[in-house]
């Protein structure tokens, strides 16, 4: 490299890079004359010591943490005399073991740290099908000869016959005979039991041929199954006693783990994650980002673009900070304080190292941000390309390959959505996108808007073809993109912290009893299934498999009280029935297991009202005297643990452990929840809609019954002082407005009606009076705003609903108005101001002064070829034409204006690049924001308040001064003939009435002062706007003598500087020309 | 009226300017605004890095460990002693965020600005062209630093990656102009004893539009300067005035609407959106006609400040000359931009036209003539250093004394001062000290002599002028001695024309600049 030279100190920066000819041609200026390319160390360096400082307290001198990598030393084992007790955080299958049978296999960690790996013998698969009327004992024999016969090997290795009942319905308190057909392994499962669903096994009779026949528990995944009958739930300890297992030696090893050993099924000691087994091991989790070098306009492309750069933090579960913080980089890289570097010239030479640092660190977790979909992949496919054959193997099995599957994935809850996996063996991994994606409805997805919303603040974004310029830099300039880089690696772990992601997701896998990996890749039923199984086993009860058969049928769901709309200046009470659908299941005992069906009742005499019930849907179900059913146990569980959790968090002081029952208490109340939607799942595992339906008619009729009862209870003819009305009711709450003005009155009459109501229902349904809304304004069906009072002397918050506009095909603008117009009416309680306000906007959007950043809309380019013509997709073309290097590139973000376009032009013609409108002058159309942006949502909040007035405030006089910009490009312009005018009348300035290059006309001379000083004004206030701006984002990007990359399009500065440059050059330009004037 | 002899009004010539004390005019060439603010910083280390080092390695040359200069501050070794050069940046959590304004709650009215950005959480960071380190220790957080001013710091990497600082070395003042050798020569002759003090009056804050009372000093400014009030030693005195300095604030505040921009202005566009400005011509109507009564009697100098109708961007740029009407057809009076470098010889045979030169050349003979290079600013500078500083014990002194010794008038631009984006130079580096350093726009007047630290037969005379409507405050400097005086004119019967010597205690003013 170029010598970096500091003496040479004194030389001007010029803006040739011509200087030294190892340069690459140096189109940018901070490419320096001598070759020095300025680099800077954000204020995230600054972090990066400060964590140095931190891990050197305890004791750790290296920097980055280079000397603690490996786990802690084992100390040697004695299987006679050592218990292992570790966590499992991964469970999965093998026929690795000694026999080549089939056999689960679990990953875990000591609570010292160290890493084990645990094969489970003695537990082959199985499944259960129902023994047919006249089918003995005798006959198991020659029925499972007959079987593998068919299926032409030995796949059924046992059957046996006991008694069990079918979770499906009730059917008097008889057990029945199954058979338990043991299987050979997993994969076979399915074959057997297509045997009996296409009636493919005729054994004298007993299974009709042709016909469906039954099985039961036949399409549960084998990890599973193991887990439910091991009573180990996801995240648990297990316990191996001392002189049950065998410790395999080294020479015969298949992983990399500390410890691994095998043992027999029944020698596990499971641990319910309860009192002292909630605590955690220290798990490692890996948090890692890679930098490519992408080509101009090119997304990068592992075939061809280098990766040059892999950031990683480690961290010990509940440390607060990482312990290894370490980079990779290709090419030398200039010194990171606090993080190690590590340089290599060849791109082979790093992957391979970063491949040898994750097999040492051996991390448990691996964590990123976008890592599922864009890092392992690329990272693969690089080293594919590379033709590299010691690099897949991240996982922790020695010689299993690590490789891409394509998954897809579909859900009611969360939506479609194709995407990549990387099995990792023995590691657990969590997409902090994927979890953001799941877990909160945002405008935007990227790591910038996510941290500006979570983390408060905004961080640097360089865009993939500036990155290119800095690797082929200098080793500062890598080491700006090394700190970009591990910033990126940093954030996905602060945002764990920060949301509690890993130790809810724990929590939820300890609940629901699945394994960790399952959360984020299945949907909501597996969870409940999960729990399902393992109580109805308790119980001796079995799940039939249903082929799982999509159908339409729809049944009805919540009712909703018909809103009376308006904008209510009267306390406004809620009365919610907490939990409605699991107490409802409760209290009427729904489950698979009460269901009755007509015959049943007639053939055991039951009698209505006593031995069952009929639901408003006209379904029936015996009460708890008969049976208490399953899910209404699971429920009970579910809610009382619970409420022991929330207890316990009052008392608990210690910060983890709170944020452990935290998450705890919210994954019990999402899965009571979710506990209903998966009876009415109809492509589900075990749909039910007998249950599902009389759920939601049980609600319909409590709400309605809950308006009757209050509206008869709360009048004027019961000595009340007003007519109580309920003005709005949703699935499980009413809104009573009960008419006096007083908040403490209001209160006091929502506790007494809670209370009155409460009483009218079975246990343990509950109405409970929680808040008060004052002022409210309803708008429509779940539309809604008002101020949030608990208490009578200070509100909570501002709390509106289905107003919201993260819609992401709007733009900022939209959302600042509502959220100020609902502020102004609800909080200030100045209607009056809002209507002004919203006027303002207006006639300032119409103006052309609304800040550009308000009105961009942004999309993801995903695909280029889209069937409907979109906005973004069409403009990136027209991108390409103009520039294909600055283009955005398939991958990217697209951020657009619509602009004036031809008359009758669709929007997706008329879309256009910030940046170019900016420079080109090119004018906003107004009327689109106006009319298909704001329009919409600001008519449904003032209509309620201001009826057909509301209009008016799309129309009146404020809309009537409007401002176009005078574009420099395009269509007419050509022919345009530019004439200045005069500062004070806009007459067009000529030889014959003003001076040369004046800037008024001979007319207004005499107000030339005033002119001036208005002009020094409007320029000032663009010189002000202009340094704050940029002087913030040095200050942001952390460095002075570096020029800003940053192009962060989320950052509301963005497109405000680049606007500040044109205008206060523009503003100076006018003020020039009273130089020229006589005065 | 009242005259025992014929006074002569003593005249002064204004020179151009030279290469190392610049125009603050931004010429075309760097008119732009398309380059970012690296740029200033880039060049003003490139200008500044070498002073620093040569004075550094002087400093720290002799101590037994010797320390060696890395000369990248990211090279800084862990645990040996060495030293580093670089750009200062204090990080403030107070300081006023661009990005906190615009996500506020526009429903609430923003809160006041706030008297100081210090606090406890501030960092001191060294930053050169390869990155940046955090300064640490006792010695920095006794040292007042700005962001923006470049120094030298000896010290060593903690374990924890900062920087512990045992020493700091600043540029100190750079070189005084060289004289012309006759006027050194007429100084060191000494023949010139005579009687005739040259005086240069500077003023601030004429704030004409704002207190009424601030008219009535002004009538009294005027008539002083013209001779026509007073007794016989100050028409003496006032006589030997050779020229006037207005350094910012001649008009008051006008009406700035910050931000809200049209909060108050939409009620009034009544449709038409050619709206005539609302703005009052009259105290620029009332300032252009006591600039003419000024110009007509000596030469005048007028530098725009941060309340007057030019931008806020340093450096200011002129007033145009048009604007003051009349005034504006005396050659001696200039428009200036702020700040300004202005080289004035006193006692030699005048070039300048003034209305009395005929006689000139007969009272005052055998002067030799003497070059005095003078500095002024309308303070905006070392106002916004006085929010980064706590005070006591920096004051408004301490600091402008120090922006000599670190060779900048305004280190603090851009990073909290607004600044046009230079590209190729720093203005605002000193490269020569001037003989006469004027801050106008102060609270209050003080002065003070400051010379290198190494002693030096030269001082740079720093010369804090407070607004003149408040205070009445007329400052003379003698060209000569550079001995101060301050004529206050207060009305209500005080003494008029009031005036001070105050050479003697620059000596104390002088410690609080350290």
């Amino acid at each position: 490299m170029p010598s970096q030279s500091s003496s040479s100190g004194t030389s001007q920066r010029t803006n040739s890079g011509a200087g030294v000819g190892l340069e690459p041609s140096a189109k940018r200026r901070k490419l320096g004359p001598n070759g020095t390319q300025l680099t800077q160390k954000s204020s995230f360096a600054d972090v990066l010591e400060q964590l140095t400082l931190n891990t050197s307290q305890n004791g750790t001198s290296s920097e980055g943490g280079a000397d603690l990598w490996s786990r802690p030393p084992l100390k040697p084992l004695n299987e006679k005399r050592d218990t292992i007790i570790f966590q499992q955080i991964d469970i999965d299958q093998t026929s690795d073991g000694p026999t080549g049978e089939i056999m689960p296999r679990m990953f875990g960690v000591t609570e010292e740290g160290h890493s084990v790996m645990v094969n489970v013998t003695g537990f082959p698969p199985y499944f259960y099908v129902p023994v047919p009327r006249g089918f003995e004992n005798s006959d198991v024999g020659p029925f499972m000869e007959v079987l593998n016969k068919n299926l032409g090997s030995q796949l059924v290795r046992k059957i046996e016959i006991i008694s069990r009942r079918s979770i499906w319905g009730y059917r008097g308190d008889d057990w029945i005979p199954f058979m338990i057909l043991t299987i050979s392994e997993p994969r076979s499962v399915p074959k057997v039991r297509g045997l009996f669903e296409r009636g493919e096994c005729p054994f004298r009779d007993f299974f009709p041929a042709g016909q469906l026949y039954p099985t039961y528990e036949s399409n549960i995944p084998y990890v599973l199954r193991f887990m439910i009958d091991a009573k180990v739930v996801g995240m648990s300890w297990v316990e191996i006693p001392a002189g049950k297992y065998k410790l395999i030696p080294d020479e015969a090893r298949k992983s990399t783990c500390q410890i691994e050993l095998i043992v027999r099924f029944d020698a596990l000691i499971p641990h319910a994650p309860e009192g002292e087994w909630q605590k955690m091991a220290p798990l490692r989790i890996l948090s890692f980002d890679i930098e490519c070098a992408g080509r101009k306009g090119i997304f990068p492309e592992a075939n061809v673009d280098p990766v040059i750069q892999i950031a990683n933090m480690v961290t010990r579960q509940g440390d607060s900070q990482p312990f290894i913080r370490n980079i990779f980089t290709l090419n030398s890289c200039a010194h990171i304080v606090g993080s190690q570097v590590l340089s290599f010239d060849d791109q082979e030479e790093m992957l391979q190292a970063w491949r040898d640092f994750v097999a040492e660190v051996d991390p448990d977790v691996i964590i990123g941000y976008n890592m599922a979909n864009f890092d392992f992949p690329y990272l693969l496919d690089r080293a594919k390309h590379l033709k590299m054959q010691k690099f897949p193997y991240l996982g922790r099995l020695k010689g299993v390959k690590t490789q891409i599957k394509d998954t897809h994935f579909s859900s009611k809850a969360y939506g479609q959505r194709d995407s990549k996996e990387t099995v990792l063996e023995g590691r657990l991994q969590l997409d902090v996108l994927q979890f953001m994606q799941r877990e909160h409805k945002l405008r935007s997805y990227t790591l910038n808007s996510v941290c500006a919303k979570f983390l408060g603040e905004q961080k640097e974004d360089v865009h993939h073809s500036v990155i290119t310029e800095l690797q082929n830099g200098t080793p500062e300039s890598r080491r700006r993109l090394a700190v970009y880089c591990l910033k990126d690696a940093y954030l996905p772990q602060r945002l764990l912290d920060k949301l509690m992601c890993f130790v809810n997701y724990i929590e939820m896998a300890r609940v629901t009893g699945v394994p960790f990996n399952y959360l984020l890749s299945r949907g909501q039923s597996i969870k409940v299934l999960s729990q399902l199984f393992r109580k109805a086993n308790e119980e001796g009860f079995l799940v039939p498999t249903l082929k799982g058969e999509g159908s339409d049928e729809q049944y009805e769901g919540a009712t909703v009280i018909e809103p009376n709309k308006g904008y209510y200046d009267v306390p406004i009470a809620t009365l919610d029935f907490s939990s409605l659908y699991p107490s409802i299941m409760m209290a009427h005992n729904l489950c698979y297991t009460t269901l009755l069906d007509k015959l049943t009742i007639d053939r055991l005499n039951l009698v209505k009202d006593v031995d069952y019930t009929q639901t408003p849907n006209n379904d029936f179900f015996v009460t708890k005297g008969r049976r208490k059913g399953l899910l209404p146990t699971i429920l009970e569980d579910l809610i009382s643990a619970r409420k022991r959790a929330k207890a316990d968090l009052k008392k608990e002081t210690d910060s983890f452990k709170r944020a452990v029952l935290d998450g705890r208490q919210l994954a019990l109340k999402i899965s009571a929840n979710s506990v209903y939607g998966f009876t009415g799942a109809t492509i589900g595992k075990l749909p039910c809609l007998p249950i599902s339906s009389s759920v939601t008619a049980y609600g319909r009729q409590m709400i309605e019954k809950t308006k009757q009862e209050v509206e008869a209870e709360f009048c004027l003819s019961n000595g009340h002082t007003y007519n109580a009305e309920v003005i709005y009711g949703d699935t499980d709450s009413v809104m009573v407005k009960f008419g006096p003005t007083d908040l403490k009155t209001v209160m006091d009459l929502g506790s007494q009606a809670a209370e009155f109501v409460t009483a009218k229902f079975a246990k343990p349904i509950k109405l409970e009076f929680e808040k008060v809304y004052f002022p409210y304004l309803l708008i429509n069906k779940k539309r809604y705003a008002g101020l949030y009072w608990t208490k009578p002397d200070k509100y909570d918050k501002m709390d509106s609903k289905g107003i919201e506009t993260v819609r992401r095909d709007n733009c900022r603008l939209v959302q600042t108005v509502i959220e100020t117009c609902l502020h102004k009416m609800l909080i200030d309680r100045d209607v009056k101001g809002a209507e002004e306000y919203t006027k303002h906007i207006i006639s300032d959007l119409l103006q052309n002064k609304v800040d550009m950043s308000q009105l961009v809309i942004t999309k993801a380019l995903a695909k280029s070829d889209y069937a409907a013509k979109q906005a973004h997709v069409e403009l990136a073309e027209r991108m390409r034409q103009r520039d294909a290097g600055s283009a955005p590139a398939l991958g990217d973000r697209v951020a657009y204006v619509i602009v004036k376009g031809i008359k009758g032009a669709a929007a997706y013609e008329k879309s256009e690049d910030p940046l170019y409108v900016l420079e080109n002058n090119i004018p906003i159309d107004t009327k689109y924001y106006l009319e298909n942006q704001l329009s919409k949502p600001l008519m449904r909040i003032f209509e309620p308040i201001l009826g057909e007035k509301a209009n008016s405030l799309l129309s009146g006089g404020h809309t009537r001064a409007i401002t176009i910009a005078t574009p420099t490009v395009g269509g007419l312009m050509k022919f345009a003939v530019k004439t200045v005018t005069c500062l004070g009348c806009k007459t067009p300035l000529r030889a014959n009435n003003s001076v040369a290059n004046g800037a008024v006309c001979h007319n207004c001379r005499p107000k030339i002062g005033e002119l001036y000083q208005k002009q020094v004004t409007t320029a000032s206030q663009h010189q002000i706007r202009f340094s704050r701006l940029w002087t913030q984002c040095q200050r942001c990007q952390g460095s002075l003598h570096q020029d800003v990359l940053c192009s962060s399009k989320d950052c509301p500065i963005f497109y405000m500087r680049k606007k500040a440059q044109k205008d206060v050059e523009d503003a100076n330009a006018i003020l020039e020309r009273f130089d020229g004037d006589l005065w | 009226m009242f005259s025992s002899a014929r006074l002569t009004r003593c005249t002064s010539t204004f020179l151009p300017p030279t290469p190392i004390s610049p125009s603050f005019t931004i010429d075309d060439k760097n008119k732009s605004y398309r380059h970012q603010y690296s740029n200033l910083y880039f060049t003003r280390l490139a200008m500044l890095k070498n002073p620093v080092m040569e004075r550094a390695r002087a400093k720290w040359k002799d101590i037994p460990a010797n320390p060696v200069h890395v000369p990248r501050v990211l090279d800084v070794v862990k645990s040996k002693l060495c030293w580093i050069l670089g750009t200062v940046y204090i990080e403030m959590p107070l300081k006023p965020n661009v990005l906190e304004d615009l996500g506020r709650d526009y429903s609430i009215p923003p809160p006041p600005p706030r008297e100081k950005f210090y606090s406890d959480e501030d960092s001191v960071m060294l930053e050169d062209e390869s990155g940046r380190i955090k300064l640490v220790g006792e010695r920095i957080t006794s040292t007042h630093l700005v962001t923006g001013v470049i120094i030298a710091v000896l010290g060593m990497e903690s374990a924890d990656g900062d920087f512990e600082v045992a020493d700091i070395c600043h540029p100190d003042l750079a070189p005084f102009a060289k004289m012309n050798v006759s006027s050194a020569k007429g100084m060191g002759v000494d023949d010139c004893s005579s009687p005739h003090d040259e005086y240069l009056a500077i003023v601030s804050g004429l704030s004409i539009g704002g207190t009424p009372s601030a008219d009535s000093y002004l009538q009294m400014l005027v008539e002083y300067l013209s001779g026509e009030a007073g007794g016989p030693d100050d028409q003496i005195l006032a006589s030997q005035i050779t020229r006037l300095i207005i350094a910012g604030n001649s008009l008051s505040p006008v009406y700035r609407d910050n931000g809200d921009e049209d909060e108050d202005n939409r009620p009034q566009r009544k449709g038409n959106s050619a709206a005539q400005p609302s703005l009052s011509t009259n105290p620029n109507v009332v300032l252009s006609a006591y600039l003419h009564d000024l110009a007509s009697i000596l030469p005048v100098h007028i530098l725009p400040g941060a309340d007057d109708p030019a931008g806020v961007i340093l450096p200011q740029q002129p007033f145009p000359r048009a604007m003051f009407g009349k005034a504006a057809g005396f050659e001696t009076f200039r428009c200036e931009t702020n700040p300004v470098w202005l080289r004035i010889e006193c006692g030699g045979e005048s070039e300048d036209v003034t209305s009395n030169r005929a006689s000139s050349s007969a009272s005052r003979s055998h002067c030799s003539p003497l070059t005095r290079c003078i500095l002024a600013t309308s303070g905006q500078p070392v106002l916004d250093m006085h929010q980064y500083l706590p005070s006591p014990p920096s004051t408004h002194l301490s600091i402008a004394c120090s922006t000599l010794k670190w060779r900048h008038v305004a280190p603090t631009a851009p990073d909290t001062l607004w600044c046009h984006p230079y590209r190729e130079k720093d203005p605002f580096v000193l490269q020569e000290t001037p003989d006469l350093y004027i801050v106008g726009g102060m609270p209050e007047f003080d002065t003070s002599q400051i010379g290198p630290e190494g002693g030096g037969t030269r001082r740079c005379r720093v010369v804090l002028v407070p607004s003149f409507s408040e205070t009445g405050c007329l400052v003379l400097v003698d060209l000569r001695t550079l001995r101060v005086r301050c004529v206050n004119f207060a009305v209500a019967g005080m003494a008029l024309g009031r005036t001070e010597v105050l050479e003697d205690h620059s000596e104390q003013t002088d410690s609080v600049c350290e």
